[in-house]
């Protein structure tokens, strides 16, 4: 059989939606590496890789120049063709980052850290690693409904996630146009992940979507990750943000 | 009954956008307070504002606080408060580049001008306490930040990042009540434009796509301007004038 590659970009723990992804695309036969973002999380992230046979992991911060420069040219000396990549990053993971401020309080470096982790990082990748990128590779960037509405004091994530919907389409163009590769998100509702103990209370959180939802149920993590491997694998969709939400985002108030 | 000031950012010359919303909102009474780029550019902006009555310009290029401050100094000698801000800067080094071609530094400096300093100005206006209270604020976008258009690039993503910048500071300004919006007009062949790769095929297809068969006047974009600016019930909005070209999808009928 045809060895197939997945690069994951987003783990940070068992909790993270890119560890739910990863699992679904391992059942479906494909060989894992995935990145850490520094020594702070690389414990949990080699923990992650030896239960689940992650074959490398490499270290990528996003923030650094010369972490893109050496993550990417160690997985072309890795000498792996891709045909998945999965990005699952954004800034509200790293320490001490401020996004819980109004937008007229937010410096200029910390908004372009954002937008450049949870955004342009996906243009970085793919630009760098375009030529280990088969034709028809698939990629996948996890995206948030927040994309579309201002929340006051986390509208850094919003503009974040703006940017990145604009950029999966605007990749979609440029790399089906280079080589038939094609580029989608998935809008998930909230799950228990580290990064929503950045927005506030988990249970609290949950609990509220949950009300919210026509189903009354929160999303569960096998669930989007079947819809990410589904939207890797089919070969019609395209420039597309999908949302999973159990309902939550059609509800008015 | 005192006059209202607008402070209008983004005249490069009579083509501009800016310039077509500057001489609506003159032509309903207001003060308008343009900037301009360098000394390049002056004469061109003059032409716009000379005959809209305009004695004083000033010299603004996104990051120089310097000049803002020279904005803002001029506004409190002349005991002056601004009811309106228009925000009509973009720029893009990279924009002929494929997407995924396109540099962090070149990308990020584009996010600065074309997007951030709207919420750099805004801020700084408000801290001096020279933004009326009721003031509107308004800003240039473009359907590329919705759909990817060919040649158009990397401004697609910047102008999605300024439309959530425009709810993100409608949400947070509110309580001031100050307001903000966007308006997305369809292709004008300005200078700006001139940069984009195939702009003239994007206008014909801008044309051809429209159900009246035509793009957007300048004059027409500046109407729309100037009532989503002086409307008090809209914040937070990004409206398009683009005759209707990207909510249809055109089919030529067949040929015998």
């Amino acid at each position: 059989m045809e060895n197939k590659n997945a690069l994951i970009i987003g783990i940070r723990d068992e909790e993270s939606i890119c560890y739910a992804i990863a699992s679904e695309i391992k059942r479906a036969g494909y060989n894992l590496y995935a990145t850490y973002q520094d020594q702070t999380t690389y414990n949990s992230v080699s923990r992650v890789a030896e239960a689940m046979g992650i074959k490398k992991i490499f270290p990528y911060d996003a923030r650094n120049d010369e972490d893109l420069e050496s993550f990417s040219s160690a997985m072309k000396q890795e000498g792996v063709s891709l045909d998945i990549l999965v990005h699952g990053i954004s800034y509200s993971t790293a320490e001490g980052a401020k996004l819980n401020l109004p937008l007229v309080d937010v410096t200029w470096e910390e908004f372009t850290d954002a937008i450049r982790v949870g955004a342009f990082s996906l243009v970085e990748v793919t630009g760098r690693l375009l030529p280990l990128l088969k034709d028809e590779a698939s990629i996948l960037a996890v995206t948030l409904r927040w994309s579309n509405v201002a929340v006051p004091r986390f509208n850094v994530v919003c503009a974040t996630k703006a940017a990145l919907e604009s950029i999966i389409r605007g990749l979609a163009q440029s790399l089906g146009n280079a080589k038939k590769i094609r580029v989608n998100g998935i809008s998930p509702g909230f799950v228990s992940t580290y990064s929503l103990s950045k927005i506030g209370n988990r249970l609290e959180i949950l609990e509220q979507e949950k009300e919210k939802s026509p189903l009354k149920t929160n999303v569960r993590n096998e669930d989007l990750a079947g819809l990410a491997v589904s939207i890797l694998e089919n070969r019609s969709v395209t420039g597309m943000v999908y949302s999973i939400d159990s309902g939550v985002g059609i509800m008015g108030r | 009954m005192r006059r209202k000031n607008a402070l209008v950012i983004g005249i490069a010359n009579r083509d501009s956008i800016s310039a077509g919303i500057a001489e609506e909102l003159s032509a309903n009474g207001y003060n308008i307070i343009p900037t301009y780029l360098n000394e390049k550019a002056l004469p061109y902006v003059k032409e716009v504002t000379d005959p809209l009555g305009v004695s004083r310009l000033f010299p603004f290029q996104v990051g120089n606080d310097q000049q803002l401050q020279a904005i803002v100094k001029h506004l409190r000698a002349e005991g002056l408060r601004l009811d309106v801000f228009v925000h009509g800067i973009a720029f893009a080094s990279e924009i002929k580049k494929e997407l995924h071609e396109v540099s962090w530094k070149s990308f990020m400096d584009s996010t600065r001008v074309s997007a951030f300093s709207l919420v750099e100005i805004t801020s700084q206006l408000i801290q001096a306490d020279v933004l009326n209270p009721g003031g509107g604020i308004l800003t240039l976008s473009y359907i590329g930040s919705h759909l990817a258009v060919e040649g158009y690039n990397m401004m697609g993503p910047v102008k999605s990042i300024l439309e959530a910048l425009v709810r993100g500071l409608a949400s947070e300004l509110g309580g001031k009540g100050i307001r903000v919006n966007a308006i997305s007009p369809g292709p004008v062949m300005t200078r700006a434009a001139s940069g984009i790769k195939g702009f003239s095929n994007l206008l014909h297809v801008a044309q051809t796509g429209s159900p009246l068969n035509r793009t957007a006047s300048i004059e027409d974009i500046g109407k729309i301007a100037f009532e989503v600016i002086s409307n008090p019930s809209i914040t937070g909005a990004v409206y398009l004038v683009d005759c209707g070209s990207s909510v249809t999808i055109r089919v030529p009928s067949e040929q015998s």
